[in-house]
């Protein structure tokens, strides 16, 4: 199997007063991008899946280039019912349903859902697709404790893919290989997690509090900083 | 007080709930109620039965204010000082008095820059900011902000609890999924299926007994405490 990876070199976007720029390689790998709200994370986001072009600078592709981005799910809806929005997908519908949690709802009308089961039928389907590169955009919005572990888990299935998680909710997480941050439109690599969290000037208060009181942080994820939590001196 | 009494409504189940002047969380699974409740507070869903009084008034004869998880659903001018005005305007307050409200409200939140810009084309963050100031602009008697936190991150949410603690709005409700945000909240009510399955009050001095836990808003009291006092 091909591992897959994307390269963007000095790629620009310009809109309006506001400039995205981005030099980056990704890799097969769990991605998180964080930054300001309007610092262009979404706009990268779009840039990576394709649906949108860079002004300057190109986009190169090894190993294939299958590629989902999740934005803001009720928008995404294009069918009537449960099966027939899971059969849109790629073929199994069955799995999806099965995946989502929504078996024996086949025929419940989509606008019937809640927002949660939704959020959870089109993460089914995106996670168990075959794509080289998956974006999801504030994947936990919305959803309760029990569906964000269940988020947590279906990411944790794909390490030989590359996923990029955009989100400002740190304390959902899946396991993170690397750290990357967007500051006005600039893309940086802050490194490999847990390596790089010790420099990471722009933490969030848990993993600032963490770190000040001397405990080592292994990771990123859910389990990683509750298990640190546990370990807080005093 | 907002006083609940014998309520039911949807799939709501509430014999008595009362909440006081300040800031509520509400906080519960997917389906357990949460919106419908803000729904009942601010006067949208109409009790069939038992009854909803905010300092002894009916929710529909209080002034609302209400921001939703995507603003942009719920715009109704394309300038962003029209919409800002718009809750003024409806109630037929003269144009000298809402362009003075409407540039103080702009000034307190940091968006006079944006007065001229059209709504369409506004980032998410600068949309929930104006989304915010209409929604507190008329002054009212209950804010409601349902999971607006979603898609914002932690500097952004902290200036406008700034805002709501400089406002004097006398009771703001907000329903959130993210443990972080409810350790800015006066009191917290956790729905279970329609019920009121939890309500603390969490002003007091946080209390050690509770264990260290990221879903324990204490802990994140302690996390935030800390921080601020270490000025990092």
């Amino acid at each position: 199997m091909n591992t897959p990876q994307i390269r963007l070199t000095g790629v620009s976007r310009k809109r309006g007063a506001f400039t995205l720029q981005a030099d980056a390689e990704f890799g097969a790998g769990i991605h998180l991008l964080t930054g300001r709200v309007g610092s262009g994370k979404t706009t990268l986001g779009e840039l990576l899946a394709g649906i949108g072009e860079p002004d300057f600078g190109t986009i190169q592709w090894n190993g294939g280039r299958r590629v989902m981005l999740l934005q803001d799910t009720s928008y995404h809806i294009s069918t009537m019912t449960v099966q027939e929005e899971a059969g849109s997908w790629h073929g199994d519908a069955e799995r999806i349903i099965r995946t989502a949690g929504l078996t024996g709802k086949e025929h419940t009308d989509l606008l019937r859902l809640s927002r949660g089961e939704v959020r959870r039928l089109e993460l089914a389907a995106i996670l168990t697709g075959q794509y080289d590169l998956i974006v999801l955009d504030e994947p936990w919005a919305g959803l309760d404790e029990e569906a964000r572990r269940w988020v947590r888990q279906l990411i944790d299935s794909h390490a030989h893919e590359i996923i990029v998680i955009i989100s400002h909710d740190l304390t959902s997480l899946p396991h993170i290989d690397q750290l990357w941050e967007m500051e006005c439109g600039r893309l940086k690599q802050l490194g490999q997690v847990p390596a790089c969290l010790s420099k990471w000037t722009k933490a969030p208060p848990l993993v600032r509090y963490l770190l000040n009181k001397g405990v080592h942080l292994s990771g990123l994820s859910r389990e990683e900083l509750e298990e640190a939590v546990c370990r807080i001196p005093g | 007080m907002i006083e609940i009494l014998s309520v039911r409504a949807g799939i709501l189940k509430i014999p008595s709930c009362t909440i006081h002047p300040g800031i509520c969380a509400i906080a519960g699974p997917n389906g357990a109620g949460k919106t419908t409740f803000l729904k009942l507070l601010s006067g949208i869903l109409p009790v069939k039965s038992g009854s909803v009084r905010i300092d002894g008034k009916e929710p529909s004869l209080c002034t609302i204010g209400w921001v939703g998880e995507y603003p942009d659903r719920n715009i109704l001018f394309p300038r962003v000082y029209d919409e800002l005005a718009s809750p003024l305007r409806f109630t037929w307050q003269s144009c000298e008095s809402s362009d003075l409200k409407v540039r103080k409200c702009a000034d307190d939140l940091g968006i006079t820059h944006l007065l001229d810009r059209d709504m369409h084309g506004l980032s998410g963050g600068e949309l929930i900011l104006v989304a915010f100031a209409a929604a507190c602009i008329a002054s009212p008697d209950l804010l409601i902000l349902d999971e607006t936190d979603s898609h914002l991150d932690e500097r952004f949410c902290h200036q406008l609890e700034e805002y709501i603690r400089r406002s004097g709005i006398r009771y703001v409700v907000f329903s959130t999924h993210r443990p972080e945000r409810m350790a800015i909240a006066d009191e917290m009510i956790r729905l279970v299926r329609g019920e009121v399955a939890e309500h603390l009050p969490l002003t007091e001095e946080a209390d050690h007994t509770f264990p260290d836990h990221l879903s324990n808003p204490w802990f994140w009291r302690k996390v935030q405490t800390e921080l601020s006092k270490g000025g990092t």
